[in-house]
């Protein structure tokens, strides 16, 4: 079988990756080792991670072969590293399917879903009263996963047409499920990568780390937020409940006791306010906190719900605009402060 | 005296029960947990290696509450969750009827509020007076109540689970809880396998609740183009529904709060309504006439459609369920297992009956507006049953509801 070189060039993920480094003699111990072109275009997009344009127009057979060593190198730099790669991979992919999107080259839309996404993956026309409408239909199944990890409410369900296990996609709305697939594929890989151990790996990763700026993070949840009285509107029920004496739901208690937290409560603080409760029971309770900030049992400091898990418990009252295109409560006071700082 | 009693009669139906209706999928893997009389803990993490096992421990200890895992675990014994490793987990729906405002409820349903000593019948969620939520209620489960939860599981099994998610009639087992409602277990590697962000995503789609917070908000966005009648899955629904509404609404006038010149400017336009309904993609333009009340209008047409379920039992992967075929010890009904088919028939207070044989008498513990009940096709004034000799099934019913002190098993 021959093998698509400048597909595979655009798509370095593809089955045919495999075969095609075994017919090119890629010795990945070989180019990791000394300075040469391969390693030297892979550093080069690494560093091009945090600029405007990202690097990934090289001649074809350079492109895939430092798609590979960029992925083993950034595996090995850790979760920024790799959480940056990914994404900007994934926004590369994007924009190559767009385009083959507008050249009407569905045929290669379909072959990478089926790789990235389920083998179960068709296109379907649906006749309106004017006009045939081409849409693209997967397994319900194949759809949460990915959608699950996309805030805005377009996602949900509802607003779309599903039927029998199967839901229907625009183009549109299946490159950025397609996104999403191949952004968590890049993150598997380079987990899988990870766990491989090459003994040239350490200096070449203390080397490259001294000439990279630092990643600068995608947004992460857990980081500790300067909070500064803005509460997220979901908070601010709850707070406003437990301060009138409302029962809250069991869901209600643990995504506020998870939120005090990270704004800078501590166990005795959190412990007062929850005082309010009808059914307060202190040991009860402080048990609960302890264990959600991570004082007890497993020791794991449980971290504040996202918004489809809240919004599932009936516990999101999404507000505009702070709500707008948001997948965690903290992101709301971090956007609110950044419209702030904007508006002094 | 009584408790003794009930014991024994729990035990005696623990060594009459045949093993296959203790033989659930992958048994020795899940984790099991009870609840005896005379404790105020349940005992949990609890294995057994099969249903013999099983058999012989329900007897020993003859459970108040018997619960299993939703999650087939590596370690279903040990104590830390995170140790026992999930391989898969069921995937449950929890119908209840609890928390739906049932017409019923305000015949049998009361509340008193601790703060301002207002009463009245009906659910409440917090006082209508002083919107304190410190209210002491009183609830009950009436004939009329199942019905309902009949009903709604009807709609989720038949709309959501065979028409939108594609599941087959024999990937699913539908459990009468032995109390307020029913459990839908569906059996399939495929579902099972889903993570809780996308089994969040599912009951965001049951409940309704995306629909009724964006809806009308997606209309406006969208030039008031969605999907309608020959679509499928929810938009579908959503359009036969309002067009029923809309096709209904000559009987709103004086007695919605909609203005009547706008009922009167629909009514005018209802055959534009209809065309413009049909079709895959349609023009809801017509909701711009009820301003701010259109948003009202479409979540009502939503909850119609929706299931109300409890979110937790689904998304939660070490959610406890309760075991079927074991005794609910809030009412002394059986949690009863049955195929799809045989739901639409079955009725719980005739066929989850387990103590058929002998009578008692019972003594109310308080005052209450107790409805009539019909059990084993009987009905029962339960205002007038006080120290008079009623089936064994009734006062069990009653005084493990705790609602009444059984005084003689005769």
């Amino acid at each position: 079988m021959s093998i698509d070189v400048k597909e595979l060039s655009k798509y370095p993920f593809l089955e045919s990756l495999k075969e095609y480094l075994e017919i090119s003699d890629f010795n990945l111990e070989e180019i990791l080792s000394k300075e040469n072109e391969i390693l030297n275009a892979s550093i080069a997009r690494i560093k091009s991670l945090n600029e405007k344009d990202y690097l990934f127009d090289f001649d074809p057979d350079l492109n895939i072969k430092s798609f590979v060593v960029s992925l083993f190198i950034v595996a090995h730099l850790g979760t920024a590293f790799i959480e940056k790669f990914a994404e900007r991979e994934s926004k590369r992919l994007s924009k190559i399917i767009k385009n083959e999107i507008e050249n009407k080259n569905f045929s290669e839309v379909i072959k990478i879903s089926k790789f990235l996404i389920s083998k179960d993956i068709e296109i379907k026309q649906i006749k309106t009263k004017n006009s045939v409408i081409d849409l693209f239909y997967l397994k319900i199944i194949d759809y949460l996963k990915y959608a699950a990890y996309l805030g805005d409410y377009n996602w949900a369900l509802a607003f779309h047409e599903i039927k029998e296990g199967y839901i229907f996609l625009t183009f549109k709305e299946l490159s950025r499920i397609l996104e999403e697939a191949y952004r968590q594929w890049i993150i598997i890989k380079c987990n899988e990568l990870r766990g491989i151990y090459l003994p040239m790996i350490e200096p070449l990763i203390e080397k490259i780390s001294k000439e990279l700026p630092p990643v600068k993070k995608v947004f992460h949840y857990e980081e500790k937020i300067e909070y500064k009285g803005i509460d997220p509107p979901c908070m601010r029920m709850l707070l406003n409940d437990l301060k009138s004496g409302k029962k809250l739901s069991h869901m209600g208690n643990f995504a506020l006791a998870t939120y005090l937290r990270v704004i800078g409560y501590s166990v005795e603080e959190t412990l007062e306010l929850f005082k309010n409760l009808p059914d307060f029971k202190e040991n009860i309770a402080r048990y609960q906190i302890e264990h959600i900030y991570g004082l007890r049992g497993g020791r794991k400091v449980y971290s504040v719900p996202s918004c489809i898990t809240l919004r599932a418990a009936n516990l999101c009252f999404p507000e505009s605009p702070g709500c707008d295109n948001i997948k965690h409560p903290l992101q709301y006071i971090k956007k609110i402060k950044n419209v702030r700082k904007q508006n002094n | 005296m009584s408790e003794n009693k009930i014991i024994n009669l729990f035990r005696n139906y623990y060594s009459n029960l045949r093993e296959e209706d203790l033989n659930v999928r992958n048994l020795s893997n899940r984790e099991f947990a009870i609840w005896n009389f005379n404790s105020n803990t349940m005992k949990r993490h609890l294995a057994f290696e099969d249903s013999q096992e099983l058999k012989k421990f329900l007897i020993s200890q003859s459970p108040r509450h018997v619960y299993y895992s939703a999650s087939i675990y590596e370690y279903p014994s040990i104590p830390d969750m995170e140790m026992k490793r999930i391989v898969k987990t069921d995937l449950i729906f929890d119908i209840d009827i609890d928390h739906v405002p049932t017409e019923c409820k305000k015949i049998h349903d009361s509340w008193i509020c601790r703060n301002c000593n207002n009463s009245g019948k009906g659910y409440v969620e917090a006082c209508p007076v002083c919107n304190s939520y410190s209210l002491e209620k009183f609830s009950f489960v009436c004939n009329a109540c199942l019905k309902v939860a009949k009903e709604k599981t009807l709609i989720l099994i038949e709309d959501f689970l065979f028409t939108d998610l594609g599941i087959s009639r024999d990937e699913i087992k539908v459990v009468f809880s032995g109390n307020r409602g029913y459990h839908i277990h569906v059996f399939n590697e495929e579902w099972s396998n889903l993570n809780p962000k996308a089994r969040s995503m599912l009951i965001d789609y049951i409940k309704g609740i995306s629909a009724k917070l964006y809806l009308h908000d997606y209309l406006k966005k969208n030039k008031y183009k969605f999907k309608g009648i020959s679509a499928s899955g929810f938009p579908s629904r959503f359009a036969e529904k309002l067009l029923e509404t809309m096709l209904a609404i000559d009987s709103m006038i004086n007695k919605s709060d909609l203005k009547d010149e706008i009922v009167q400017k629909i009514i005018s336009n209802k055959e534009k309504i209809i065309f413009a309904m049909q079709g895959y993609v349609c023009d809801y333009s017509f909701i711009k006439e009820f301003g701010k009340k259109g948003k009202n209008i479409l979540n009502k047409v939503i909850e119609e459609i929706s299931v109300e379920i409890d979110e937790r039992v689904t998304v939660d992967l070490h959610r406890l369920i309760r075991m079927p075929n074991t005794i609910h010890g809030k009412t002394g009904l059986k949690v009863t297992p049955m195929n799809y088919e045989d739901l639409e028939n079955f009725e719980p207070y005739r066929d989850s009956l387990v103590f058929k044989k002998g009578y008692a008498k019972i003594k109310y513990k308080a005052k209450a507006d107790f409805p009539k009940i019909i059990m084993d096709e009987t009905e029962y004034d339960l205002q007038n049953i006080e120290n008079k000799p009623i089936p064994l099934f009734l006062a069990l019913y009653l005084a493990l509801n705790e609602y009444a002190v059984i005084n003689e098993f005769i």
